[in-house]
């Protein structure tokens, strides 16, 4: 294929296509919603803008699949880039594959909304049903007109949201049981996927959807090449449902009104399946790489695992359900393994992976019509009968005939039965796994064909048979047999739903009719988007439809000469029968020996252990993460708040155990240095200033209990007897006036007045007692150094009167309730009065003689006199020195 | 003109507080009413600075010269972004007040006390340097404590407490800190990508963590974000989404500047400061989702929510790359709408209805569509969604941090635990955020079966217009502004050129 150009906005308006794709719809839910009540202009325009859409769409076909020449030049496919928008931009591109897909989708919303119109006429929240419903369908559609990852996850998440409304649309214990698990599988898928979007983007600079294998080999980290493809793939897998990711399916798709789970089952999770073939065709591919081009090779391999066991375990579990819906999403899950199997085929052949590609499409399309057609007929008998346990339904096709009929043939077309759409597809899956196998003796040393390719062939062939049997089992439960008495007065269906339901008939029987149409009209055209090599034999097989041409014509067409010639068509009527050969005694002797109605073990369940695992982690995490943050902010609550805050502040708290605990080790460290300033309290003033006063010593103030808060009063007074200090030598003693000089002294009641109130009643009796001796050692340096600096050049009683007004004890009101438990002894008062005493001892004298005599009478006083003026002269010095080496200390 | 319009986003809120005072002397509904004007009028002078800044131009005006630190106004991308963000949040939250107080006492010391938090926040997003920055830090760590206590309930007294308490021990390591880099460097100036002479300084880790520790107890960071989920959700809802949209950034911002213009990215990197830093928003981060969990009280879970956010920020700003600096500015900006609409919806629901435990507000969306609506926007935002600008963040962080790995801040496998985490987190967000929506859409109250219900009219209880506008174009804005960012993006950009 040559480079052909794009469509851009420069080019055509057909531009704007892409973007009105889901434009169309989410206004349209906008009007829905504005329109609510007035049902029936409300169901209206459901209608007129699922069919608006689909025409949207169905205009893409000619630009998208053949192209338009403007001028000389052909363009063909549709791109558009909207940027900045998102921070990131978005762009918008469609080429035949998405096409496809987009196509099948509106189509089936369409026809589905046409069913709703009296399947959902009795339910509640019917407008809020359609609403989210259009919703859906615009991120539906968006996903696959996204031209990069980034879009496409913006469209998938938004997708999910939008459906969880459907699922719980009951809002009884079932759906919302079931919305809890699709919701959070389909959250966690999504951020899986955009982990792994977020390093492609990282690494490679670009999400485009385009073939980037070289660059991710080039710039991404050696280890995380396959960690970026395994988490998109589980991303898009849980979305498609695929083995160890579809526990949500079962759940949620039988939950939802019918025509809901048809689309839940027929179209959104080929939205997963979409982007697996994105990932894994387009972006891990390399064009003009050799085949066994490794990295897709590895990919493709470990999707046809996981595919076959999806395939084999969702077929098993459809098997053992009796529950119609619920078997109808196992049966999902099976052939999405059947369409991932193909994929997983043609990744594994990369470039020559055209079969499978086109097995996938094919399939994909078929299993949409099909699956939502069986959908819509169990939603018929549920909305007529109300019954989902197939044991207890029978013989309905008498009184439902169009569904029987349409859903005849839809299970034909699931079994594959020669003749239906899903005869065409089934085999072009047979042949792509075919392929593999034969692929894989080129890809080993010793040319062997790869023993678990071969089982997969084999399990392949007997899941058709399990799909027969479940298939079966199903219509001829509800369908055939013998009908219940009560349902003697059931109605047929009303007209809406047989317009659906015929048209999907319709649609069954022409794809199997005329096989080629769809192979020709998009199949075919859209494999030229996935850089495969057009000269390989598989692309040349497929558009021989040799294969498929010359089985059907045995059937109907005279055209094709109407005798297998071929060995090809051998093997695929071989590969059909078998199956059904099988399958049908597996369904007999399922019957007979009611094998179906067995139930597994629900340790079996994956879904149980998901829930268990789930439930720890964040049980876990939670109660950790809260355990922890309670302790901690406790902690540093204690640290940095509480233990600067009076207790009292604190009141109303309930302190925990390990508060206490902390609190009382914190609070006796806080005692025991309290305690231990006190002693050294004690001996300093023993030894600096008691000694020098020749009185008594003063009483110890013993069994202090201390708290912060206590710790702070003494600040506090140590500072104010500092200022005090400050402001006797910088102030005082230079100004005359007794006025200003009052406040110096302790102050009196009259001075306090009313602002005496208890606690600084407390507080100035903890200070006198603690501190009264460095009260009067201020004093004593304050007369000594007045005396010599100023009295001793003044004239006689100017100054040295201020210090008699402090003698006033009237403030000391030394009261019995005041006595706190806390305070010392009662001497309190008369120690204090005897503190001061020296002070009072020489009134009205002042000059140098009066200070020298003071201190003859210190040095005199009782005692041992020379002890003393040792003592002193000791003092001075430690004094001085001190004073030097602060000096020096600041000065260097 | 234009260069004193900083100076006036400082002098009106503060001149408005008399406004307010003289109105109250009339009515308190008048006092609302002229604190919204003010606010509105600071609102519009912000935005006056808008096409300046964002065409590259920077506003700045120095007063007082004469001082060895100026007192210096200086608005840049990252000033213009928060100025934006404090002054537009402030002036809806104004709004929103005037019906939410309506019943309440002291309303008047509330809105004074707002518009003086509201002058501190201005301040300090618009200040060219620490010392100034470092006066209005105080003033509105210290003046918003009135608007926690606004209750005056035992609880509320005992968080604002805590509240005034870690504020003050914060404020005081960032004195420190600033006095330590005027004495070392003598400049600081945060005009510069990294003060030179820091470098040098054996101390430069001690001073580091200093700033860090007083801001990061501002913005709520672990581990000492202990006062966070018992401030916020005993304040007024109007000041909860004041305090959970703005007040916290302005520790984040700070730490932007510290990292960016006092250290410079090349100093910060190593071990023991951006990815010790790293460590702990990652804790932050996983911390406040897994608490808030277990919480059943709507606003204390908001509270935590916070938290968890702030990890966001503070993870984007230690990855000490160009993305991972826009992640945090644009998570910034979101978080202040989002958060801020879901304080205001939660509020709402409080006012009109009196419920407070997540657990009895099933069915709520029936009685309250319109609140509920936002609500459920705002929370698929902080759950980050596209196209909503939580998840705009979220990408770009993780981005980020691949960029970083790149850049050589850190291995590969730090990358990808970073990338986890941001997943998980989101995981955890549905978790905590999931049932709140669900509940109230599809849960019925008490009393009722399941099963379907005749669609009976119900009375509709979305609060008065005053309030629901508010919370209308917050929850709008989140997916407007994820959808078509430019105009954050236009400064965000222009930051990480003036770092990067």
């Amino acid at each position: 294929m040559h480079e052909v150009q794009p469509i851009t906005q420069a080019v055509s308006s057909t531009a704007i296509l892409p973007l009105l794709v889901f434009v169309v719809p989410a206004l349209g839910a906008v009007l829905v919603a504005l329109l609510g009540e007035a049902t029936k202009l409300r169901n209206a325009m459901v209608i007129i803008v699922s069919t608006v859409t689909l025409g949207v769409v169905a205009a893409m076909y000619q630009p998208v699949v053949w192209g338009i020449h403007v001028g000389e030049k052909l363009y063909q496919g549709i791109v558009f880039d909207m940027p900045g928008v998102l921070g990131v931009g978005l762009h918008f591109k469609i080429d035949t594959a998405g096409l496809i897909i987009a196509t099948i989708t509106a189509f089936v919303y369409l026809l589905s909304n046409i069913y709703a119109m009296s399947y959902m006429g009795h339910e509640h929240a019917q407008t809020r049903y359609y609403v989210f419903l259009l919703l859906t369908l615009a991120a539906n559609l968006g996903v696959f007109v996204s031209g990069d990852f980034f879009t496409l996850f913006v469209f998938f998440e938004l997708m999910a949201i939008a459906s969880y409304v459907l699922v719980v649309h009951g809002e009884d214990f079932a759906s919302m049981t079931a919305g809890r698990v699709y919701l959070f599988m389909s959250v966690i898928g999504g951020l899986v996927l955009l982990g792994g979007i977020v390093m492609l983007s990282g690494f490679v600079g670009s999400s485009q959807i385009a073939p980037m294998a070289h660059l991710i080999e080039e710039r991404v980290p050696h280890g995380l090449v396959y960690v970026i493809a395994a988490m998109m793939i589980a991303g898009f897998g849980t979305k498609a449902g695929l083995f160890f990711l579809h526990v949500w399916l079962p759940e949620a798709h039988p939950v939802a009104p019918s025509p809901a789970s048809a689309l839940l089952s027929g179209l959104m999770v080929k939205v997963g399946v979409y982007g697996i073939l994105r990932t894994a065709m387009t972006l891990y591919a390399a064009p003009g790489e050799a085949e066994g081009w490794t990295m897709q090779t590895n990919i493709g391999y470990a999707l046809i695992i996981i595919a076959t066991v999806t395939m084999f375990g969702g077929m098993v579990n459809a098997l053992l359900c009796n529950n119609a819906k619920e078997l109808l999403a196992y049966s999902t899950i099976s052939q999405i393994g059947y369409i991932t199997l193909g994929l997983g085929a043609a990744t594994y052949l990369g470039a020559e992976g055209a079969m499978g590609v086109g097995a996938v499409l094919y399939h994909l399309v078929n299993h949409a019509v099909f699956k939502s057609a069986l959908f819509l007929c169990i939603g018929v008998v549920v909305f007529r009968v109300a019954e989902l346990d197939i044991t207890k339904l029978g013989g309905l096709w008498r009184k439902l005939p169009v569904t029987a009929v349409v859903c005849g043939l839809a299970v034909l077309s699931i079994i594959g039965v020669p003749g239906t759409a899903g005869f065409a597809s089934k085999t072009l899956l047979h042949h792509s796994i075919v392929e593999s196998v034969e692929h894989s003796m080129k890809f080993s040393a010793t040319h062997a064909k790869d023993p678990i390719l071969v089982i997969v062939e084999w399990l392949f062939l007997f899941t058709a048979a399990g799909t027969f049997c479940y298939a079966t089992k199903l219509f001829v439960n509800v369908f055939l047999g013998k009908m219940p008495r009560h349902y003697e007065a059931v109605e047929s269906e009303p007209w809406p739903m047989r317009i659906a339901l015929g048209a999907l008939g319709v649609l069954i029987v022409a794809l199997g009719l005329r096989p080629n149409l769809l192979l020709e009209t998009f199949v075919g055209p859209a494999l030229a988007g996935f850089h495969l090599e057009t000269t390989s034999h598989p692309y040349e097989l497929l558009f021989n439809v040799h294969t498929l041409r010359s089985v059907i014509p045995i059937l109907y067409n005279p055209e094709g000469g109407g005798i297998i010639t071929s060995l090809d068509v051998i093997h695929n009527f071989v590969g059909i029968s078998l199956p059904i050969l099988l399958g049908g005694t597996y369904f007999i002797v399922g019957y007979r020996f009611r094998v179906f109605e067995l139930h597994t073990p629900e340790l079996f369940s994956v879904k149980v252990w998901y829930e268990k695992i789930a439930a720890v982690f964040v049980g876990i995490l939670a109660a950790a993460g809260t355990a922890f943050d309670a302790l901690w902010n406790r902690f540093i609550s204690l640290v940095l708040v509480r233990m600067w805050i009076p207790r009292r502040t604190y009141r109303g708290a309930r302190p925990s155990r390990i508060q206490n605990w902390a609190a009382v080790r914190l609070y006796g460290l806080c005692v025991a240095v309290a305690g231990a300033n006190t002693q050294l309290d004690h001996v300093v003033s023993r030894a600096l200033v008691d000694t020098w006063l020749s009185e008594p010593a003063r009483p110890v103030a013993s069994n202090h209990q201390l708290s912060l808060t206590d710790m702070a009063y003494w600040i506090a007074d140590a500072d104010k007897l500092f200022d005090k200090a400050v402001t006797a030598v910088m102030v005082d003693m230079w100004v005359s006036e007794p006025g200003q000089v009052e406040t110096l002294g302790t102050p009196s009641a009259g001075h306090v007045g009313a602002e005496v109130t208890e606690r600084r009643e407390r507080r100035e009796r903890r200070r006198v007692k603690g501190y009264g001796w460095l009260e009067a050692a201020n004093d004593m340096y304050d007369r000594l150094v007045s005396t010599v600096m100023v009295e001793a050049w003044m004239p006689e009683n100017t100054t040295v009167q201020v210090f008699h007004e402090e003698e006033e004890p009237a403030e000391k009101a030394e009261t019995a309730e005041t006595v706190h438990e806390t305070i010392g002894p009662s001497e309190e008062p008369s120690a204090e009065k005897e503190v001061r005493a020296p002070h009072g001892a020489a009134p009205g004298k002042g000059g140098l003689a009066e200070s020298w005599q003071l201190m003859s009478e210190w040095a005199k006083g009782p005692g041992a006199t020379a002890w003393r003026v040792v003592l002193f002269a000791a003092g001075t010095v430690v004094l001085i020195v001190s004073l030097l080496v602060g000096l020096g200390y600041l000065r260097f | 003109m234009i260069k004193y319009l900083p100076l006036l986003t400082i002098l009106i809120p503060l001149a408005g507080t008399i406004v307010v005072w003289a109105a109250s002397k009339i009515s308190d509904e008048l006092a609302d009413i002229s604190a919204c004007v003010v606010t509105a009028v600071t609102f519009a002078v912000t935005i006056a600075m808008y096409p300046t800044v964002a065409s590259g131009q920077k506003i700045s005006l120095s007063i007082a010269t004469g001082f060895p630190v100026p007192f210096s106004l200086y608005v840049d991308g990252l000033g213009m972004l928060m100025a934006l963000i404090a002054s537009g949040l402030w002036f809806l939250s104004s709004l929103y007040a005037i019906k939410y107080m309506e019943h309440e006492h002291h309303r008047m010391r509330f809105d004074i006390f707002s518009l003086f938090s509201l002058a501190g926040m201005m301040g300090i997003v618009v200040t060219g340097n620490m010392f100034s920055f470092y006066i209005f830090f105080e003033m509105m760590a210290i003046l918003s404590y009135l608007l926690v206590i606004h209750e005056e309930t035992p609880e509320a007294m005992r968080a604002g407490l805590k509240y005034l308490f870690m504020g003050i021990i914060g404020g005081l390591t960032v004195l420190v800190a600033i006095v330590a880099t005027y004495v070392i460097t003598g400049s600081v100036d945060l005009t510069k990508g990294g003060l030179a002479g820091l470098q040098s300084s054996p101390l430069f880790a001690v001073i580091f963590w200093s700033y860090i520790f007083g801001f990061a107890v501002k913005a709520g960071m672990f581990p000492v974000h202990v006062w966070l989920p018992d401030a916020h959700p005993v304040a007024p809802s109007p000041a909860s989404a004041l305090l959970s949209g703005v007040m916290i950034k302005a520790g984040a911002y700070a730490i932007i500047r510290t990292v960016y213009a006092i250290f410079g990215r090349g100093l910060v990197d190593g071990p023991a400061l951006n990815q010790t830093l790293l460590v702990l928003a990652l804790i932050t981060m996983m911390l406040g989702s897994a608490v808030a969990i277990t919480q059943t009280e709507i606003k204390r879970l908001l509270a935590y929510s916070s938290i968890a956010q702030i990890g966001y920020v503070i993870l984007g700003i230690s990855m000490l790359s160009p993305k991972g600096l826009l992640g945090s500015l644009y998570h910034i900006f979101g978080h202040a709408m989002m958060k801020g609409s879901l304080f205001l919806a939660a509020g709402a629901i409080i006012h009109m209805t009196g419920l407070r435990q997540i657990e009895d507000l099933r069915g709520i969306g029936k009685r309250m569509p319109v609140t509920m609506v936002c609500f459920t926007l705002a929370a698929f935002s902080m759950i980050g969604f596209p196209p909503f600008i939580g998840f705009l963040s979220k990408w770009t962080l993780a981005l980020g941090a691949l960029d970083a790995a790149d850049g050589g801040i850190f291995a590969m496998w730090v990358a990808i635990t970073i990338i986890s985490a941001l997943l998980l987190s989101s995981l955890l967000n549905v978790v905590y955020y999931g049932p709140i929506v669900i509940r109230a859409w599809f849960g019925k109250p008490e009393g009722e079966g399941h099963g379907h219900s005749p669609s009976k009219p119900v009375k509709n209880d979305d609060p008065p217009w005053q309030m629901m506008l508010p919370i209308m174009l917050l929850a709008t804005g989140t997916f407007v502004f994820g959808l078509f960012p430019s105009f954050a993006r236009t400064l965000a950009e222009q930051v990480v050129r003036m770092y990067f």
